[in-house]
């Protein structure tokens, strides 16, 4: 190789490196961003297993990597990734659904001891309970809107389906949690201040 | 908002609250990133196989298609000319003698003679196989 040779190839090597510095803290940007976000969601979708969810979250970060050139807006990139975190975590169910009709063949999930959850064990299996008896797009449509705070809109983008039929779906989870968790009630104003 | 939904806005405030889980810490982050980043040097490493992978498949995809072109492995069985009437009988009483212990001698497959039969079983034979 000669000297012009020898410099178009550095020069060659120092956009491809560039290109991957870039690539590397847009996705450590989005990671910080999403992570605690994208765990939460998975861990409500997987009826919170720790475990389960860290891998589902993992899972869809990777995606998201090699999916990162082809986005060049953030907010695309965001909506794609949650709907591939919903997969995941729909898959993970299959799964799990496959493995307990086997009779536990493979590992079946176990509660991670070094994560620990807040709040009352008792409320948290009634939820829980409660959530499972939901259909797959039931759930989804409900941890989405009214646990994560996305939009109808959002959702249905993520779920690739249209609006009317999320909010059929939103309004048949609702009657039925209601029946199963209507008689929780946040603390009124006044007794949290007599609690403190 | 109706009242309906102040109701429904109470519960479901209260479910979000309690089903969540804790909030990760600086150590667990690390951990997430660790296992993250380790994670996508797999995925890399795998990455840099796959197409040498892909054509190692395509290759043997092709070998095994001309094999299978040139009839040596599967395809279409060799042509055999039809079995003649006396190679058909021939098999058949083979295959009686196997099936009924013969061990393929072919005597079992030979008509017996009437002579040999005990008397009862000549009377049902006149009966049942009479011209």
């Amino acid at each position: 190789m000669d000297a012009t040779g020898a410099v178009a190839a550095r020069a060659q090597q120092a956009v491809a490196d560039e290109a991957l510095d870039t690539l590397e803290a847009r996705f450590a940007s989005f990671v910080a961003s999403h992570r605690e976000r994208a765990r939460q969601l998975a861990w409500r979708l997987v009826n919170g297993d720790h475990g389960a969810a860290e891998d589902v979250v993992q899972e869809a970060f990777l995606r998201a990597y090699r999916a990162l050139p082809h986005f060049r807006a953030e907010a695309q990139l965001s909506t794609w990734f949650y709907r591939i975190l919903v997969r995941q975590a729909a898959n993970h169910r299959r799964w799990r659904a496959v493995r307990e009709r086997l009779g536990g063949w493979g590992s079946p999930d176990a509660p991670d001891p070094s994560a620990p959850t807040p709040g009352d064990p008792a409320l948290r299996a009634r939820i829980g309970a409660a959530l499972e008896q939901l259909t797959r797009r039931q759930r989804e449509v409900f941890v989405l809107i009214h646990l994560e705070g996305f939009t109808v809109r959002e959702t249905a983008e993520m779920l690739g389906r249209p609006d009317g039929t999320v909010k059929s779906h939103l309004h048949r989870a609702l009657s039925r949690l209601r029946r199963e968790l209507g008689d929780l009630r946040e603390p009124e104003p006044e007794h949290q201040e007599e609690r403190a | 908002m109706s009242e309906g939904d102040r109701g429904d806005a109470r519960w479901i405030a209260q479910v979000a609250r309690s089903w969540s889980p804790a909030p990760l810490d600086e150590a667990g982050r690390t951990r997430f990133d660790a296992r993250l980043r380790e994670r996508l040097a797999e995925s890399r490493e795998r990455g840099a196989w796959r197409p040498r992978a892909v054509w190692a498949g395509v290759a043997m995809a092709g070998a095994l298609a001309a094999l299978v072109g040139l009839g040596i492995f599967g395809g279409r069985p060799p042509f055999r000319p039809p079995a003649t009437p006396a190679e058909d009988a021939a098999r058949v009483a083979w295959e009686w003698d196997l099936l009924l212990g013969g061990e393929g001698s072919g005597e079992l497959g030979e008509a017996l003679p009437d002579d040999d039969l005990p008397e009862e079983w000549k009377a049902i034979a006149s009966v049942f196989l009479a011209p």
